[in-house]
């Protein structure tokens, strides 16, 4: 796997088409949509019950805690159509005979796609980021920045598992729905399964990786969690790192 | 090592699984031809294009498009190649311009350059008047000059197309042949081109390449493959239904190989020239059975058909 100039200017063209298509398209809109109800209602259900908001840090956590899902949403809408809409819908026989390298084509596919998922995530943190001023210990919150890149290094880790079912399936839905099901069920089963077993938490699962994007926070302590944030952010870059390589290999391989 | 043929095949085997696709082809492409390439459904033609335009990998052998081995620098190979391979989809969300420039940028043009061409192509495939509407919205013709549009970009050297009209309704092929009739034009274009339509082929190609079971039977220029063979077909309608005693009497007549009932009509196999062929009609004439039309079948047809049935 090497990459020359004229591959970066390459990876740059297609990355910029990926997002061209999102914009265009109507996933966008429905992760947009989905993103900002999740936002309003986790913000505001509690002053349905005639409840308020005790801190900006119980604040913070209420939303942090239902990221992951969004995460998973997004990765469901992007990252899972992304190859393997290239074969479904025979746009790869245009692009993959042109003098472009399949590793360009995926570098470039997945770039795009990540920009877009990290993107909305991105305005979720900043909308919730502005509402730190209204309450008494919101100034004082820290460690809000580096939350965020870990939340980033879980959608990395969740977008290349995507990968791996884009290149295998071969209709976008399939490859959603697998997405979907082991991100929000199978993982899970499995770590509870484990924790259930062993009675230790499995730090090495992607979701209890999730946990690092609380940890980064210092002052959220109404967590149960034994493991070094450190632990976390390893598991995620090696989720990430093994599901694109394995991603990159099947789809190099892969043949109209 | 690879010859000064634009399009070099050597060797060139794809097995799937015991199924043998492309049985060590051996196909040199003649520089500015126009070839059509041609043999029955699962003969491994659209196999080897697929090879060589790196849609997929051969088992073994090489492939040589310019001098360079397709299998080991794919990007190399295809950069000065245009390519529509089967019925391809565009990204609907774009338009044919916005097409254009996506596939210019991938092939490294400027943006003037990538205006200025992506003028005339559209110009050439008579889609200048649907240039900024989106893709999404056109017919499967429409698609296709599209197609063949973005495969000329960068003024190519080599244009690969397989069944380029496969799929069309009648105005759509018309249209797709009418662009590919233009492209003859291109002198320094070496042009190979996929097809079932022996018409098509014997129409738009000067040269022809024909494969069966993955092995190449014949390539030459059409006029050449036709001269080789001189085994003609011809359907004779007549009123009423041909009997066994008929055929035996038409059997019978000098130069026919055959004469088989189709229907209500006879299929003739015959072999001589053009003076031979006016014996037969006369002859068929003497026997008063009723004849009200003869018609020969095309040539390159029959030499099709007669080579596909020898090598089966």
């Amino acid at each position: 796997m090497y990459v020359e100039a004229d591959d970066l200017r390459q990876i740059l063209v297609i990355t910029k088409n990926e997002i061209r298509k999102f914009i265009r398209g109507k996933r966008l809109l429905i992760y947009v949509v989905i993103a900002a109800a999740m936002f309003i209602l986790a913000s505001f259900l509690p002053y349905i019950f005639n409840e308020s908001w005790h801190s900006a840090i119980d604040f913070l956590s209420t939303h942090l805690g239902s990221l992951n899902i969004l995460v998973i949403i997004a990765v469901t809408l992007f990252a899972s159509s992304t190859y393997v809409s290239e074969f479904e819908e025979r746009t790869a026989l245009i692009l993959f005979t042109r003098p472009v390298k399949k590793t360009t084509i995926f570098i470039g596919k997945f770039i795009g796609c990540f920009i877009m998922e990290a993107v909305v995530l991105m305005g979720y943190y900043v909308a919730i980021g502005v509402t730190f001023p209204f309450f008494d210990d919101g100034p004082a919150i820290s460690g809000y920045i580096a939350s965020f890149g870990t939340i980033i290094l879980f959608l990395f880790a969740a977008s290349a598992l995507a990968s791996v079912f884009s290149v295998t399936m071969k209709k976008a839905g399939t490859a959603a729905i697998m997405t979907f099901v082991t991100m929000f069920l199978l993982i899970s089963i499995i770590s509870g399964s484990i924790y259930l077993s062993t009675g230790e938490m499995p730090w090495y699962m992607l979701d209890y990786a999730y946990y690092s994007v609380f940890l980064c926070i210092p002052n959220i302590d109404n967590l149960l969690i034994d493991f070094e944030l450190v632990y976390g952010i390893l598991t995620m870059i090696m989720w990430g790192a093994v599901a694109t390589i394995l991603s990159w290999v099947l789809f190099i391989r892969k043949e109209m | 090592m690879p010859s000064d043929s634009p399009i070099e095949i050597v060797d060139l085997r794809r097995e799937y699984g015991q199924f043998v696709a492309v049985n060590n082809l051996d196909l040199n492409i003649r520089k500015n031809s126009f070839t059509g390439f041609l043999g029955p459904n699962g003969a491994g033609k659209s196999t080897t294009l697929k090879i060589l335009t790196h849609l997929i990998n051969a088992t073994s052998g090489n492939a040589y498009l310019n001098g360079v081995d397709v299998v080991k620098d794919p990007k190399e190979a295809l950069s000065n190649v245009g390519t529509v391979v089967e019925t391809p989809e565009f990204y609907t969300y774009l338009t044919p311009i916005e097409t254009m420039k996506y596939i210019g940028e991938i092939l490294g043009m400027s943006h003037e350059a990538i205006k200025s061409e992506t003028d005339i192509i559209l110009e050439k495939v008579k889609m200048t008047e649907w240039a900024d509407k989106r893709i999404g919205t056109f017919s499967k013709g429409m698609r296709q000059r599209i197609a063949l549009g973005q495969a000329l970009m960068n003024s190519p050297s080599i244009i690969i197309l397989d069944e380029p009209t496969s799929g069309l309704d009648p105005r759509g092929m018309a249209e797709t042949r009418e662009i590919l009739k233009n492209l003859r034009n291109e002198k320094s274009l070496t042009v190979l081109m996929s097809s079932h339509l022996l018409y098509e082929v014997g129409d738009l190609c000067d040269r022809v390449a024909i494969i069966n079971h993955g092995a190449l039977l014949v390539h030459d220029d059409i006029d050449n493959v036709i001269k080789t063979d001189d085994t003609r077909r011809i359907t004779v309608k007549l009123n009423g239904t041909p009997t066994q005693d008929l055929l035996g009497r038409i059997s019978a007549l000098q130069n026919v190989v055959s004469a088989e009932r189709l229907g209500n009509d006879i299929e003739i196999r015959f072999k001589g020239d053009a003076n031979a062929k006016a014996k037969l009609f006369s002859d068929l004439g003497l026997l008063n059975v009723g004849i009200y039309e003869l018609s020969e079948q095309g040539t390159l047809e029959t030499t099709y058909l007669n080579l596909i049935a020898e090598s089966r």
